[in-house]
């Protein structure tokens, strides 16, 4: 059953979740790009010397990309359900209503985890060819926050969009928009480096919060 | 599960409102501050003081004995900070305390210095610049390599070719290996810039805690050890570059000691200063020709140093309160038992920390939980102890999640 709940849901987001990928590979093709550009006309250690000696990382465009591949890929997921009443239906499976939605989030968060994999290998391998393993390091761990981002904006849109009361919906808003601020509070390259081992787990564990409104939602809690 | 992600969920929320709420009730309270900028001034004998009042009316001037001056009267008395001033106007004297001035002079002479906690308190790649300090041009210029440190020694990359400088590498680890320098290094301090007048490369401290100098003068290396006084264990390097060139650079000791490492015979001098740790205290010096005013800050309170420029032995001294608890600050500690903060000005990480305990906060907290009680509805006592134990540690930030979740 969870394998034909992972096709209905891939059958559903598939040409968001490829539109996505793409999308955030050609974003990743133009950073790197016009890192390639900036080397060619201003030569390497001019690029060198912006990276060590300013906070930046060059790759800023990439900043809330993440964030929008999570939101989007969770409303084209989540949002038909309600809409059109699906989750009433799929609530009816004769399975557990947990591993439904459990399956249906942990789908997402495949998917999520797949395209985040893609960009970290491209950037990786392209930034190499120009830098040093420590400025390459440098800006993927600067990266790696902006990617939980779009980890937790998956999570929290899925909580939002499953909640089946609307004030309760605008909450779920408010909180998300609070959570999500705080990855991007700091711009300074590593500043997040002493906190990824809590964000990251964090990130991962915001779908599961999608269940408590599958619960409500089974509960019979309406407007 | 779903009592996991339920508590998750209560857990974040207590954080977000822990964050959220103070923040706001600063950001609604935020009321422009009064500015003091203070100097010593020799020909008084004292500190002088400018006065920028938070009404934004003009700057008051005042010495510490509570004298009021002129604008014109402040400039006679600060000459080495005016002096641009004094010279328009005609005043500049030409010998100050037996020393004969000139703008020039005095410009050379005057530096200022400034290291915030935020300076040190953030992540840098290791990869270093080492310009050339001894070049035949009149500019300085970047180099083409960076170079690091690895478990063999200092290796130099190529830039453009994102490649080991095998020739360069090989030569400068010579010298590394003579001076027995250990790696890795503990602190360094240099200055990679074009933007000065010239450059003295690194200072560094290696793993046994000995300090080095380390330039690049017409492609060789300059490495040398500085001795130090026994027991001194180097806590920061603050690499000085001054237009005077009478000091290489400033030290601080894990023991709060302030030393300036003098030019050129590296001897180092102890400056009479309170206790100064860089990574929680901010530090000002502005120098001049026959005096320093050190302007030593700290979490709730500010102390001016003034030393005399040759001894660098204290002048005078005087010490300030921050900003005083108002009524807003008064309210505040009965509203809320603590903040968290995700970012300090003394560092650039992000990570969440606690501050500014409160214990008056418990008289609104119970109150939150008479109403609590009175309003739930609870039949399970568990549940009900366990909430009234969150609101009455944790006040206003756990009843608002749970009055949400009790409404369902």
């Amino acid at each position: 059953m969870i394998k034909a709940i992972f096709y209905k849901e891939w059958i559903k987001t598939r040409w968001v979740a490829i539109s996505a990928a793409i999308i955030s590979l050609g974003f990743v093709w133009y950073s790197c790009a016009r890192i390639e550009k900036a080397i060619l006309i201003k030569g390497a250690p001019y690029i060198w010397e912006a990276l060590l000696t300013h906070d930046i990382v060059l790759i800023e465009l990439l900043c809330y990309m993440p964030l929008f591949v999570g939101l989007v890929l969770a409303l084209a997921q989540y949002v038909p359900e309600m809409q059109q009443k699906r989750l009433k239906l799929t609530l009816h499976l004769p399975v557990e209503t947990l591993t439904i939605a459990g399956s249906m989030v942990l789908y997402g968060l495949i998917v999520l985890l797949f395209i985040v994999a893609l960009n970290f290998v491209v950037l990786a391998l392209y930034l190499q060819k120009f830098f040093a393993a420590e400025l390459v390091s440098r800006i993927l761990l600067t990266a790696l926050p902006w990617y939980a981002a779009g980890l937790a904006a998956y999570g929290l849109t899925a909580w939002t969009c499953l909640e089946p009361v609307w004030k309760r919906r605008l909450l779920h808003v408010f909180v998300a928009a609070f959570l999500l601020r705080l990855f991007f509070l700091i711009p300074n390259p590593e500043a997040y480096n002493g906190s990824l081992w809590w964000i990251l787990p964090l990130s991962v564990l915001f779908p599961g919060w999608a269940l408590l409104s599958i619960k409500r939602f089974k509960e019979g809690k309406q407007d | 599960m779903l009592r996991f992600f339920q508590l998750l969920l209560i857990g974040i929320s207590i954080a977000l409102l822990a964050y959220l709420l103070p923040w706001l009730y600063r950001f609604a309270t935020l009321s422009p501050e009064a500015k003091t900028f203070v100097v010593y001034s020799r020909m008084i004998d004292d500190f002088a003081i400018v006065n920028h009042n938070a009404d934004k009316k003009l700057p008051k001037y005042s010495d510490l004995s509570g004298r009021s001056y002129t604008q014109a009267e402040f400039d006679s008395i600060l000459p080495m900070l005016y002096y641009r001033q004094l010279l328009s106007d005609g005043r500049l004297p030409d010998t100050l305390f037996g020393h004969a001035v000139n703008s020039k002079l005095i410009a050379k002479e005057n530096f200022v210095f400034r290291h915030a906690p935020a300076h040190i308190n953030r992540r840098n790649c290791e990869l270093y610049f080492l310009l050339e300090s001894a070049s035949s041009r009149v500019d300085l210029q970047m180099p083409d390599d960076v170079f690091r440190f690895t478990k063999e020694g200092i290796e130099f990359v190529d830039m453009t070719q994102n490649k080991v400088k095998r020739e360069k590498t090989a030569l400068f680890r010579k010298a590394f290996t003579r001076e027995n320098v250990r790696l890795p290094i503990s602190k360094i301090s240099g200055n990679p810039t074009v933007r000065k007048d010239y450059d003295e490369g690194y200072f560094f401290s290696d793993a046994s805690g000995r300090l080095f100098h380390f330039k690049q003068v017409q492609g060789q290396p300059y490495l040398r050890h500085i001795p130090l006084p026994e027991r001194l264990q180097i806590a920061e390097i603050f690499i000085t570059e001054f237009l005077g060139r009478h000091h290489f650079a400033f030290l601080s000791d894990t023991e709060g000691g302030f030393y300036a490492l003098k030019a050129p015979d590296y001897s180092l001098q102890r400056v009479e200063l309170n206790p100064f740790f860089p990574q929680s205290d901010e530090l000002v010096v502005f120098g001049n020709m026959l005096d320093w005013t050190l302007r030593l800050g700290r979490r709730d309170s500010i102390y001016y140093t003034a030393v005399d420029a040759q001894s660098l032995s204290t002048i005078r001294t005087w010490g300030q309160l921050r900003k005083q608890a108002d009524c807003t600050e008064s309210l505040y500690a009965y509203l809320f038992p603590f903040e968290l903060n995700f970012t300090s000005p003394k560092d650039k990480y992000f990570q969440p920390r606690i501050n500014n305990f409160s214990c008056q906060a418990i008289f609104f907290n119970l109150l939150l939980l008479i109403t609590f009680l009175g309003i739930s509805k609870r039949r399970n006592t568990t549940l009900l102890m366990a909430s009234g134990l969150a609101i009455a540690c944790l006040g206003i930030f756990a009843f608002i999640p749970l009055i949400i979740i009790r409404k369902g």
